[in-house]
């Protein structure tokens, strides 16, 4: 999983609410999921073509978090993105 | 205290009219307030810009209204360029228009939410009474074209003077024999030809009362099979609450005594069949830009008509000459602004006036009783 690139859904929909909150809308099911700002600062990052190194490095800085936390957190969230199909490993 | 909302980015839907025409003169529409279309239609290629600018800003949904969308002769295009940019949409319709061609075309996109057909009786007699003959069952063979391509359809009932003693009929029609999962129910309210005909198609408040009362008989039985969020159903369900919290001395209710209703101005737009952004479909005058000339971001961020609507919130009711000395003005929310803006001189921050609990008493509404 680290060393493959990480590619959003095409059908995903990205939208930044308010107060650093964000949706994600799915435009195949219609379903919509929530993301709190650590969520929603992650899906800009592998929106913007980041490695999974380099996520890691960015929410540990951003977040002022240390490392393992930091990657612990990403790899749930991770799992999670594509268990639910809206990010594809390449 | 007043209700404070936070605004959102952008709009997550719009509700856009493609066409000012009609294939009826349904004797009630809001859309109309004339018998001819006052706008000229957008051609498709202006459709397709701005379908772009809004997956750009990462709206959601699109409700495709009319006139009669399926009167448009390009609705399949347009419908394919909304889905290239990644957003589901809904139809609102009369249904009689419906080929097997675009049925067959809608499922193949796999992002319809609904379509939404107008049925307005369990029959053509009662049915066609305002929408003109041959409509009801024109709109039943569109119901079973979009059923047979698996496409989610419901019907939204409006209730008028020719049909509203037939509710219990109608209901039956469609939960029992056409085995819909739900329907939508309104009333005819005074906008357009509704306004212009209000006195042959308007329930008064004795007939809004019979109407919540067999309403209320048949939610005991369908429970939320039948919807409401306008109309004799809805206003049932809040004049209760609102009688209930009155007769138990409570301060206030769900943000109530604050100009609240309605809510969709925090989270949509609407687009009139000419291109001009307006704020609701229900308010077609109130114009806020173009489309692909007015930046859609900047007008929902910033028009100064959008922010007045929304500053509504803070208008407390006790300020307005109209609510003066009203013993429920604590609990009510003024609901929408659109029927005050069309009746009584392009007034915002006016409640609605035909959905007011102290007027419906004062007229011989009464509510059902035990409800």
């Amino acid at each position: 999983m680290t060393e493959k690139a990480l590619i959003c859904n095409p059908n995903i929909v990205f939208r930044l609410e308010t107060d650093g909150w964000a949706l994600l809308f799915d435009s195949e099911t219609g379903r919509t999921f929530v993301l709190n700002e650590t969520g929603a600062t992650i899906w800009q990052l592998i929106e913007n073509h980041k490695s999974y190194e380099e996520i890691v490095v960015e929410i540990t800085s951003i977040f002022e978090i240390d490392k393992n936390t930091s990657t612990n957190e990403f790899e749930l969230f991770l799992v999670e993105l594509i268990e639910k199909g809206m990010v594809i490993l390449k | 205290m007043a209700t404070q909302h936070n605004l959102i980015s952008t709009p997550r839907s719009l509700e856009i009219a493609i066409t000012g025409k009609c294939n009826l003169r349904c004797t009630y529409c809001s859309h109309f307030s004339n018998q001819d279309p006052i706008y000229e239609d957008l051609p498709k290629k202006d459709w397709f810009i701005f379908f772009k600018e809004l997956g750009k800003n990462s709206v959601m949904t699109v409700a495709i209204t009319g006139g009669e969308p399926f009167l448009r002769p390009d609705i399949a295009e347009i419908v394919q360029s909304i889905v290239d940019n990644r957003m589901r949409f809904s139809i609102l319709s009369n249904g009689t228009l419906i080929t097997e061609d675009i049925a067959c075309f809608l499922a193949s996109l796999r992002r319809c939410d609904y379509v939404q057909i107008s049925i307005d009786g369990a029959n053509d007699y009662t049915h066609d009474s305002c929408c003109g003959s041959g409509s009801f069952q024109k709109a039943i063979n569109g119901v079973n074209l979009l059923r047979k391509y698996k496409i989610p359809v419901f019907p939204r009932v409006t209730l008028h003077k020719q049909n509203f003693f037939h509710i219990k009929q109608i209901a039956h029609f469609l939960l029992e024999e056409m085995n819909f999962d739900y329907f939508w129910i309104n009333s005819v309210s005074r906008l357009g030809m509704g306004r212009l005909n209000s006195k042959s198609v308007c329930l008064d408040s004795k007939e809004k009362a019979r109407a919540m009362f067999d309403l209320n008989q048949l939610s005991r039985k369908f429970g939320d099979r039948i919807q409401a969020t306008a109309g004799p159903l809805a206003e049932l369900k809040r004049f209760q609450e609102m009688q209930h919290a009155k007769d138990s001395g409570l301060k206030t209710l769900d943000s109530g005594g604050y100009l609240i209703g309605c809510s969709c101005i925090w989270s949509q737009l609407a687009v009139r069949n000419d291109g001009m952004i307006i704020p609701c479909i229900l308010l077609p005058d109130l114009e806020l830009g173009r489309i692909n000339q007015n930046d859609l971001k900047t007008i929902w961020n910033s028009h100064p008509i959008l922010t007045e609507m929304r500053q509504r919130q803070n208008i407390n009711l006790s300020s307005i000459d109209f609510c003066n000395d009203c013993p429920y003005q604590n609990y009510c929310t003024g609901n929408c602004p659109a029927i005050a803006w069309s009746n009584i001189g392009r007034d915002l921050n006016h409640p609605d006036l035909d959905s007011c609990f102290r007027k419906f008493l004062a007229e011989g509404g009464i509510l059902p009783f035990g409800y």
